[in-house]
């Protein structure tokens, strides 16, 4: 039988506890080895305690990412709306597109065609422009008048208008009579309008020889192969006939059939 | 040192389990944390370590305490647990032994009083050492967390009185130790 076997007394009890009481508390009694022992044990254990900074909790989260968030959302509202307009902007038809570039159609560029041969040309120099026929849809303008002046040698005034009409796809067969305003119907309203037209000498290019009454075309002798100039061959080409096409008859006079006429 | 007053707390936080001021409780207990921390574990670093784990969990668990423990038996209780993992952990993977030793910065006294100071805490350690972990762990409530005897009894899962006969028969056991010359 040991010692711990046998029931403590109850002041033991008490003693010991008292004891370790003061021995917690730094208050060892003076001469009791074990008490120093442990009281410097303990010293020694708090002498390796390192207080921390601060034992309060500190928020680590960031303070004020409400402005980035902010502006991230900004960027993600506004960007999709700039895409968008550009897009709007670029695309034709579109009335922010009328707005931005204004109401002009895209230009379309179209490859001119060829030139068809003359048909009844057998004269390589006098113009192939003036008497090849414009048919087709190549050419923009809708009609051409060839106002071809005829200046004759022996001075008789005779004035040939050449009217041709650009309607697409009509082909007039040429006039193998002399070429004079007779003609053209249209020439003798007087309510035509066009100068270049008119009888009168003055509405021709020829300015020199053009007498009075030089109007009358039945009794004046068949006039002289008309020397056509390219210039106003060319020219021609861009004048457009509102008067003499008015009944709607085209009539066409190609310089070969003026070359043709009888001398 | 003054002494450790326990039922501060529990007072201030009232018996109705009204949560106590972390800061201040943080502030009181933290250094007798360590200290019982340290005396049950032999390295300063782990000590330091589940000092801080039982800091964070007080955090969170502290709404957890039942009403009829005291704050101070709560907290032991939860650092208790906490060096018992470590211990579970060192015996699952014990440490390798190496040939070099770390090297270590002492920021302690001079070498003589710090010879002194080991020589005791190695004497006072050795004879700890030598009594059963029972005993062994009342008395480092007792002593170095500074809990009373009715604390260390919430802690430990026993009645107040088996409390001062376990503490009683473990000084016994000291003073014969000390007696006897013991491992000096």
């Amino acid at each position: 039988m040991t010692d711990f076997d046998i029931e403590p007394d109850l002041a033991e009890i008490g003693a010991a506890d008292t004891w370790l009481n003061r021995v917690a508390a730094r208050h060892a009694p003076r001469g009791d080895q074990l008490a120093v022992s442990l009281t410097n044990w303990l010293d020694n254990l708090d002498r390796e305690f390192r207080p921390a900074e601060s034992t309060t909790p500190v928020s680590i989260r960031r303070s004020g990412p409400s402005s980035r968030r902010a502006a991230a959302v900004a960027a993600a509202l506004t960007l999709p709306i700039v895409f968008g307009v550009g897009a709007a902007a670029a695309a034709p038809g579109t009335a922010l597109h009328r707005v931005l570039f204004g109401g002009q159609p895209p230009a379309v560029h179209r490859v001119p065609q060829p030139p068809t041969p003359p048909a009844l040309g057998s004269h390589p120099s006098l113009g192939q422009s003036a008497a090849t026929p414009q048919t087709g849809t190549a050419r923009t303008a809708p009609s051409a008048t060839s106002v071809v002046s005829g200046q004759h040698q022996n001075g008789v005034p005779g004035a040939s208008i050449a009217t041709r009409s650009g309607q697409a796809g009509v082909d007039h067969p040429p006039i193998s009579g002399p070429p004079s305003l007779s003609t053209d119907e249209s020439t003798a309203d007087p309510s035509a309008t066009s100068s270049s037209d008119t009888p009168e000498p003055t509405a021709t290019e020829d300015k020199t020889t053009s007498p009075p009454g030089a109007g009358n075309t039945e009794s004046t002798p068949p006039p002289q192969p008309t020397l056509v100039s390219s210039d106003s061959a060319e020219a021609s080409d861009h004048q457009t006939d509102t008067s003499l096409s008015g009944n709607g008859a085209a009539q066409e006079v190609t310089t070969e059939s003026l070359n043709e006429a009888p001398s | 040192m003054e002494p450790v007053v326990v039922e501060s707390l529990a007072d201030a936080d009232g018996s109705g389990g009204a949560r106590p001021d972390l800061d201040a409780l943080l502030r009181e207990y933290r250094p007798r944390i360590f200290r019982y921390c340290r005396s049950r574990l032999s390295d300063y670093e782990t000590a330091e370590d589940v000092t801080q784990e039982v800091c964070m969990a007080l955090m969170t668990a502290l709404d957890r305490r039942r009403p009829e423990h005291s704050v101070g038996a709560f907290i032991f209780g939860v650092a208790a647990n906490k060096i018992a993992m470590v211990h579970r952990a060192r015996y699952r993977r014990p440490e390798e032994v190496t040939e070099s030793l770390p090297e270590v910065v002492d920021c302690a006294a001079g070498p003589e009083e710090s010879a002194m100071d080991a020589d005791t805490s190695n004497y006072v350690t050795s004879l700890l050492n030598r009594l059963p972990e029972g005993s062994r762990n009342l008395l480092m409530l007792r002593l170095a967390a500074g809990l009373s005897a009715e604390e260390a009894a919430q802690v430990l899962g026993m009645t107040a009185g088996a409390v001062r006969v376990a503490q009683h028969r473990a000084l016994k056991q000291l003073r014969a130790m000390v007696d006897t010359g013991g491992s000096r």
